[in-house]
């Protein structure tokens, strides 16, 4: 397109053509300077990002407290707009509006700091999480670790709130979550490795085409569901979710680390479990259910030429990209409301462990558990590089192999279990 | 260490006494308390929305107090007092009373602190006439203390309504 193009006065007929003006903008969009929409790229993904975490997190509270009173036979918010729908912004307004206690004894700067160093990792985690093939904020080829790193920094929030509360309850709370944060990373790092290695990578991009062959291919359904159960289990602990939510525990310890916590600092908080609750769940759909792609594999859009025929008739080649990412975008949103769902469900149904339990339950049975599995997982992608030279009939052997070690694996390791629990019974009733 | 502890028939130890696994034992229990739970997801609340539904009350309520009248308007209260004396709220409920030229009691001044009120019915019980009741309204809530001083015209049920009262309960009064 060359220069004096671009001022052609356009006639009536092309000013009423809205995919004339669409051209028009991307035609502009290619003519800035390189750095403008590098810039404006940055902007318009951080603010994605926020409003987007801001929305989910709006959505989830009003969808938790919905689902649970659904459980309950009760009828939840019902007075604020339509079936109350706007329950949640007159909360956000309310705790805005609120008075910020602070008491004398607090040490008001960490006090402030902590629901901060809270939040930022968890909104700093939706960078990594690929919603669409275009919508992404950075695609890292160690994607992963970025997440054990930030996931890793919110817990000094907690213990920060705990420490500068200056109050028994909230400083048990802060210790208690310090505890949780620290053993639980252990099972959620060790049930990725699986994934890692049968990828042979760390970028979630990589990891969701791998499983872009429809519902037999995702890792949590047919490879490695053991995994995909090691994960959610432990993220469940790391959100400080029902029943892990010891840091927390308001039959025990008040509200924990946030008991003296009030209006816009507590809704921080607040905010922030919930972005974290979203964000993890859109990471178990990434990592174990094949992330953006559909269940059928690929996208409707492209695979049954619905892209075309939509194109065909707007006459917008332009819009392609738009029309196969909204479609991803839904795929990745309607699973992850799936995971979020099944979290609400657990918080319906489980009671709170006790604090020994909750450690013995991540050393002495998911950390063991998580290590055979990777025990596992690793004999079987070594069997599957010898076998599936030999093609199709090699790959089935090499499935039963891997499914018999698996079934041998895990086996003896709940007989193990099971012995050691009745042994421990038996020496209670008898002393 | 609570009671159950070492109650191997309580259902809170029922994985520590399982025969099978206890691992499997445990999934399936979580699974059971999951299937609970999303059985309920169906079920239509039993949430009754207040101001737009009333509960259905029982007639044994105990709501506001009144006075029940004869079916032709006359007062039914003989201004005996025993409502003020049983009352345990002191002078919650106060009666003036006179003998009019045929020895009649004529009840001049009946009020009711339903502010103060208890609920607690000893004076339906008592009263010798089966003048005073109570209904079920309950929606006593007013601007000031003093709007909760009922008189005798406030509590004073006309003859309509009390027929009506008394044939919904199956109720034969004592005097009429």
């Amino acid at each position: 397109m060359n220069a004096t193009a671009s001022f052609e006065i356009p006639t009536l007929a092309q000013l009423l053509d809205p995919s004339f003006h669409f051209m028009k903008a991307i035609e502009l969009w290619h003519q800035l300077p390189d750095i403008v929409p590098i810039f404006l790229t940055g902007v318009v993904l951080f603010g994605m990002v926020a409003v987007m975490g801001q929305a989910a997190a709006v959505v989830m509270v009003l969808m938790e407290r919905k689902v649970l009173s659904w459980f309950t036979q009760r009828k939840g918010p019902n007075r604020v707009g339509p079936g109350g729908m706007f329950q949640t912004i007159a909360d956000g307004v309310k705790l805005l509006t609120k008075e910020d206690i602070m008491t004398p004894v607090m040490d008001k700067f960490l006090f402030t700091l902590a629901p901060a160093i809270f939040l930022f990792p968890v909104f700093a985690l939706y960078a990594i999480v690929p919603f669409s093939e275009s919508l992404i904020g950075v695609s890292l080829p160690l994607g992963l670790l970025v997440l054990f790193a930030l996931s890793s920094i919110s817990v000094i929030g907690l213990v920060l709130a705990g420490w500068a509360s200056n109050n028994k309850y909230s400083l048990l709370g802060g210790m208690r979550s310090a505890a949780q944060a620290i053993s639980y990373e252990v099972p959620l790092i060790l049930s990725v490795i699986g994934v890692v290695l049968f990828t042979g990578s760390g970028n979630l991009k990589t990891i969701i085409e791998a499983q872009s062959g429809g519902v037999l291919h995702w890792y949590g359904i047919m490879l490695t569901p053991l995994s995909f159960l090691l994960f959610y289990v432990a993220s469940i602990a790391e959100v400080n979710r029902v029943p892990f939510d010891l840091p927390e525990a308001e039959s025990e310890l008040v509200s924990g680390y946030n008991t003296e916590y009030s209006g816009m600092k507590f809704a921080t908080f607040f905010l922030a479990e919930y972005a974290g609750l979203f964000v993890l769940s859109a990471l178990t759909v990434a990592l174990f259910f094949g992330g953006y792609t559909s269940p059928f594999g690929g996208t409707f859009m492209q695979n049954y030429g619905l892209a075309d025929a939509i194109i065909q008739a707007v006459k917008l080649p332009a819009i392609k990209p738009l029309l196969v990412n909204g479609e991803q975008i839904f795929w990745m949103l309607s699973k992850t409301y799936i995971f979020i769902y099944i979290a609400m469900l657990l918080r319906g149904t489980l009671p709170r462990l006790k604090p020994d339990q909750l450690m013995g339950f991540c050393w002495k049975f998911l950390i063991p558990l998580s290590l055979i599995n990777l025990f596992m997982l690793g004999f079987a992608k070594q069997f599957s590089l010898s076998f599936l030279a030999d093609g199709f009939a090699g790959s089935w052997i090499y499935l039963a192999l891997a499914a018999l070690v698996g079934i041998c694996g895990v086996g003896g390791f709940c007989h193990f279990i099971d012995r050691q629990f009745k042994a421990q019974v038996a020496a209670r009733y008898h002393a | 260490m609570s009671n159950h502890s070492h109650d191997a028939q309580h259902p809170l130890n029922a994985i520590e006494h399982a025969e099978g696994n206890v691992v499997f034992e445990g999934i399936k229990a979580i699974a059971q308390g999951f299937a609970t739970v999303l059985k309920h997801h169906p079920r239509e609340a039993v949430t009754l929305e207040y101001p737009e539904v009333m509960p259905e009350l029982s007639d044994r309520f105990h709501g506001r107090l009144s006075l029940l009248s004869k079916s032709d308007d006359t007062d039914l209260c003989i201004g005996c007092q025993a409502c003020a004396r049983v009352c345990p709220c002191d002078d919650l409920i106060q009666i003036d009373m006179h003998r009019d030229d045929d020895k009649k009691p004529v009840v001049t001044r009946f009020t009711i602190d339903m502010g103060r009120c208890i609920f607690c019915g000893n004076c339906t019980e008592v009263c010798p006439v089966d003048c005073i009741k109570m209904l079920s309204d309950f929606e006593l809530a007013d601007y000031s203390r003093e709007a909760l001083v009922l008189d005798k015209k406030d509590l004073t049920l006309s003859g309509q309504e009390s027929d009506e009262w008394r044939a919904k309960r199956g109720y034969t009064p004592t005097v009429l």
